[in-house]
């Protein structure tokens, strides 16, 4: 965390379980995260090391169960401080914690839905997360242009539907979108993965969030495109002041918009720090991590 | 020349999505194919593996006329180009094996032969394992493999008909660092027996770790067509679409100077 700034987001200690083919499986084993106000932080790790497992964890997204059992949750965005896993902690029992696979499935049901209702006050306002598959978060019978509109009125109530609509072409352009009024008018399957991954973007820059969480946005976009798209989200850091989690395996493109990365590994913070731990004259960081970030940049 | 595309014409919903495009290939040649998302990159290797409707053009492969076969000479002659599909995770039947995939793949195309080796299925199926970089892993099902490895099932699978013409389109996207350098490094070799080899990619870095040529779709059409090695920022008379992709790519290579506030080393 960057020093001296509040924290917009704490998560201590965090335990997620979900249930396999192979039984149930302790996937992120006691996270720590700290993001300060305006702060970018690069979230990466091999596939399959917990990156998505715990941005659906934060937002009480995880299936199946028993889903999150241990930890804390903390958002300290201004006017919107809270607990989101208050509640939690005291209805489960640490021996049940200690081993998930003991965690009944209607117990488990009843402790996500309460951290559910603790996140729904902020969800989509505070804190929003865009999916790594955000193509099919799209309402398939929804031109993409009132999705944008829908979202800019929802951080600004008191934006006109007429303005809102304008608004959005507007955003869409800033996202390389070609003739963004026509794509405004486009339902998701008339649109290419790319064009529909920009529009989801869209809709989350839209919503102004204090905190955002975004997975892999930038995968299978050409590089021109990905240069807009990381423009703009450091004209939302610049600008907005808005806080991001950045989940991606481009390393070279985090580099120019993280502030700090964390490396996961195996479902545990394996290390993290400023750039500098990694590139500078004398490198400090875990051999892993230097093996993950430095084979990113060259070898090819 | 092995591979020769003239005057390739594909519309979709009113829309020309391939305008004339033209390129060929000889044996040896790796070449890659970058342009917009959008641009017609995977409709142009549909078109080329007669997966797509072709409104206008010529496709010949090793002399033969590929938009001109019909029915039992274009499924036996199918095995003579293969394409790895873009998404390992609608591609293999998840309740199937690694083995069970190349054997229905051997089955259906038969006495394929070649670099495959030849012998027993049992035998073959582990040398093309091998060739991977999955051996022993016959008995996995999809969902027991990790992204990386699921895309070298399947290119383990494009590798069983021996073909002439290989398009790979997009295998490393979506990978970490670590399981792309595998992927990457299994491509090159197994790369070496196809004559005629295409790879779809939008990561400049790719073209340049496998292939010899580099070609610039844009708009439907092919707008830059040269050796991979002289497609670099500055070169004279590059178009201007890809001048700008290989400016976006200089201004995405590793910040010497991260963003403000990361800190000291």
């Amino acid at each position: 965390m960057l020093a001296g700034m509040a924290p917009v987001l704490t998560v201590r200690g965090l335990v997620t379980a979900v249930r396999g083919p192979a039984g149930v499986r302790t996937l992120l084993g006691g996270v720590d995260l700290d993001v300060a106000e305006g702060e970018t932080v690069g979230l990466v790790g091999e596939s399959g090391c917990g990156k998505t497992l715990l941005c659906l964890s934060v937002f009480a997204g995880v299936r199946p169960f028993p889903g999150v059992v241990a930890g804390e949750v903390r958002l300290g965005a201004r006017g919107a401080e809270a607990d989101l896993t208050a509640g939690l902690a005291a209805s489960i029992p640490p021996a049940i914690a200690a081993d998930p696979a003991r965690v009944p499935d209607r117990v488990a049901a009843r402790w996500k839905a309460r951290h559910a209702r603790n996140v729904a006050p902020f969800r989509g306002t505070v804190m929003a997360y865009l999916h790594q598959n955000s193509p099919q978060a799209l309402d398939p019978l929804e031109p993409v242009g009132h999705a944008v509109a829908r979202s800019i009125r929802r951080a600004a109530p008191s934006v006109g539907r007429r303005d809102a609509a304008r608004r959005a072409v507007e955003l869409l352009e800033r996202l390389a979108l070609r003739d963004p009024a026509r794509v405004a008018r486009c339902r998701p399957h008339e649109l290419s993965v790319g064009m529909a991954k920009r529009v989801a973007t869209a809709q989350a820059l839209a919503l102004r969030p204090a905190i955002l969480f975004v997975d892999e946005p930038t995968t299978g976009l050409d590089l021109v495109v990905q240069g807009e798209v990381l423009e703009l989200f450091r004209e939302v850091r610049r600008d907005a002041g808005t806080s991001v989690v950045f989940v991606s395996h481009e390393i070279d493109l985090l580099s120019h918009v993280a502030d700090r990365v964390v490396v996961l590994r195996d479902g545990g913070v394996e290390d993290s720090g400023a750039w500098g731990r990694y590139f500078g004259p004398e490198p400090a960081a875990s051999g892993y991590a230097s093996t993950l970030l430095g084979t990113a940049s060259g070898g090819r | 020349m092995r591979l020769v595309v003239e005057a390739l014409e594909v519309r979709l919903g009113g829309h020309r999505v391939l305008d004339g495009v033209a390129f060929s290939a000889d044996d040896g040649e790796r070449l890659g194919l970058v342009g917009e998302s959008g641009s017609g990159k995977s409709t142009l290797a549909r078109a080329v593996t007669r997966l797509a409707r072709v409104d206008r053009g010529r496709v010949s492969l090793g002399g033969t006329d590929l938009l001109a076969l019909r029915g039992a000479d274009l499924r036996r002659s199918r095995r003579r180009f293969q394409m790895m599909f873009q998404n390992p995770y609608a591609i293999l039947d998840p309740c199937m094996t690694v083995a069970g995939h190349l054997a229905e793949t051997l089955s259906v195309h038969g006495g394929a032969g070649g670099s495959g080796g030849g012998g027993e299925p049992a035998a073959r199926i582990e040398s093309l394992l091998v060739r991977v970089g999955l051996p022993g892993r016959g008995d996995a099902l999809p969902g027991e493999l990790s992204g990386g490895q699921r895309r070298r099932a399947c290119l383990a699978r494009v590798l069983a008909t021996t073909p002439e013409l290989l398009i790979v389109d997009e295998p490393t996207t979506g990978l970490d660092a670590i399981a792309r350098a595998g992927v990457l490094s299994v491509l090159r070799e197994a790369a070496v027996p196809v004559p005629v080899f295409l790879l779809i990619t939008h990561d400049l870095r790719d073209v340049r770790a496998l292939c010899t040529r580099v070609l610039v779709l844009h708009d439907g059409r092919i707008v830059e067509d040269r050796p991979a090695a002289g497609f670099t920022p500055g070169t004279p008379g590059l178009h201007p679409y890809a001048a700008s992709l290989l400016d976006a790519e200089r201004r995405l290579a590793r910040a010497s100077n991260p963003p403000a506030g990361s800190g000291t080393p």
